[in-house]
């Protein structure tokens, strides 16, 4: 994967409210960690990171204070309404050490579609371990002879050379099978309609005991 | 028609809904969802109308996920009745629901038909839908 780099800044004011002036003025606040070094807090431009992430860029070169620093995209904050980017984390990599990181699996030439079967993505990335400058940005898998009652394992997946995988082999991708019948949701007789309700008193009536004013003369 | 099957209390609060959806709000299951972009009670009824439409539009192919669940009872006196006397009895039960909850999920058909089942359902909504795509892992 392509090596991207980015101008950024350090950035002294933290806090929530000068994160969202930030934010109004197209820069979106982001932390470096990592390597045992001090955590920094930095800014980037918005736009420009926009850009890079369209093409689904997950390494990055900072130079901040002289210095240049490889990082590795970890975590992306969203909005509630999950349109816009509110925070990024990355974290330092050492060019010669080899990183664990999850990369997304593209299933191609799906089989064609059976009446009553269901072809169901279970996982649709797995963790891979590789020096971060051989990172690939996808992984191809061809599911084109994929038959029902079949599943593809994290195993069947065709690595790039210098690369393996650090998921369970067995890990489930997709599967191919029959649907089970859905259960219609129509009332059955004598089924409650009203919920247990936990806290509720139940009256309880002993069979012996005498009914008040009932002994009074 | 959803319900719960145990609660602790049988009646709640009106409460009010406040804030946007901080969790429940990107697409956890399936590979489309229906994002709802305004706060709203939506009952059980709905909920199940949603379902039913989608249902028809995917023909048994693919996957339903109901994001929502009717946790919230809501009570109603009859007409004509005076006030006092105690709160009334359950009329339904609703689901909460925020800006940025996903409400549906589908799996296992193309985007188009997706996008037509997920139409069909936010025409049974209560509130403005969006069509969302799942996000890929970091």
């Amino acid at each position: 994967m392509e090596v991207v780099m980015l101008p950024v800044e350090f950035r002294e004011a933290t806090g929530s409210q000068e994160c969202k002036r930030m934010r109004n003025a197209g820069r979106i606040p982001a932390v470096i960690y990592g390597l045992k070094r001090e955590a920094r807090a930095i800014s980037l431009e918005s736009h420009a990171f926009d850009m890079v992430m369209r093409k689904g860029a997950r390494m990055f070169e900072f130079s901040v204070g002289g210095k240049t620093q490889m990082c590795l995209l970890k975590d992306i904050g969203y909005n509630s309404l999950g349109d816009k980017i509110v925070h990024l984390d990355f974290m330092r990599v050492d060019d010669k050490l080899p990183v664990t990181v999850n990369v997304s699996v593209e299933f191609s030439n799906p089989p064609l579609p059976l009446t009553g079967a269901l072809l169901e993505f279970i996982n649709r990335d797995i963790h891979i371990s590789c020096l971060p400058r051989e990172l690939p940005g996808v992984l191809q898998c061809n599911i084109a002879d994929l038959k029902v009652g079949h599943h593809i394992e994290a195993k069947d997946i065709v690595l790039p050379a210098g690369v393996t995988l650090a998921d369970p082999p067995h890990k489930t991708l997709v599967s191919y099978h029959y649907k089970n019948a859905e259960v219609e949701a129509t009332p059955v007789d004598g089924a409650p309609t009203e919920p247990i309700v936990l806290t509720e008193k139940k009256p309880v009536e002993a069979p012996g005991t005498p009914e008040k004013g009932k002994d009074k003369k | 028609m959803l319900m719960p099957k145990r609660v602790k209390y049988r009646k709640q609060h009106r409460g009010r809904v406040k804030g946007e959806a901080h969790s429940g709000n990107y697409v956890a299951f399936g590979d489309y969802g229906l994002q709802s972009l305004e706060r709203a009670w939506i009952d059980a009824r709905q909920i199940e109308a949603g379902r039913i439409a989608s249902s028809h539009v995917l023909g048994g192919d693919g996957r339903v996920f109901i994001r929502i669940f009717p946790h919230k009872s809501v009570t109603s006196k009859p007409a004509e009745v005076r006030m006092g006397t105690g709160k009334g009895e359950i009329e339904y039960w609703c689901a909460v629901v925020k800006p940025g909850t996903v409400l549906y999920e589908i799996s296992g058909v193309p985007i188009d038909v997706a996008r037509k089942a997920l139409l069909r359902t936010a025409h049974k909504m209560p509130v403005r839908c969006r069509f969302v795509l799942r996000r890929q892992k970091i």
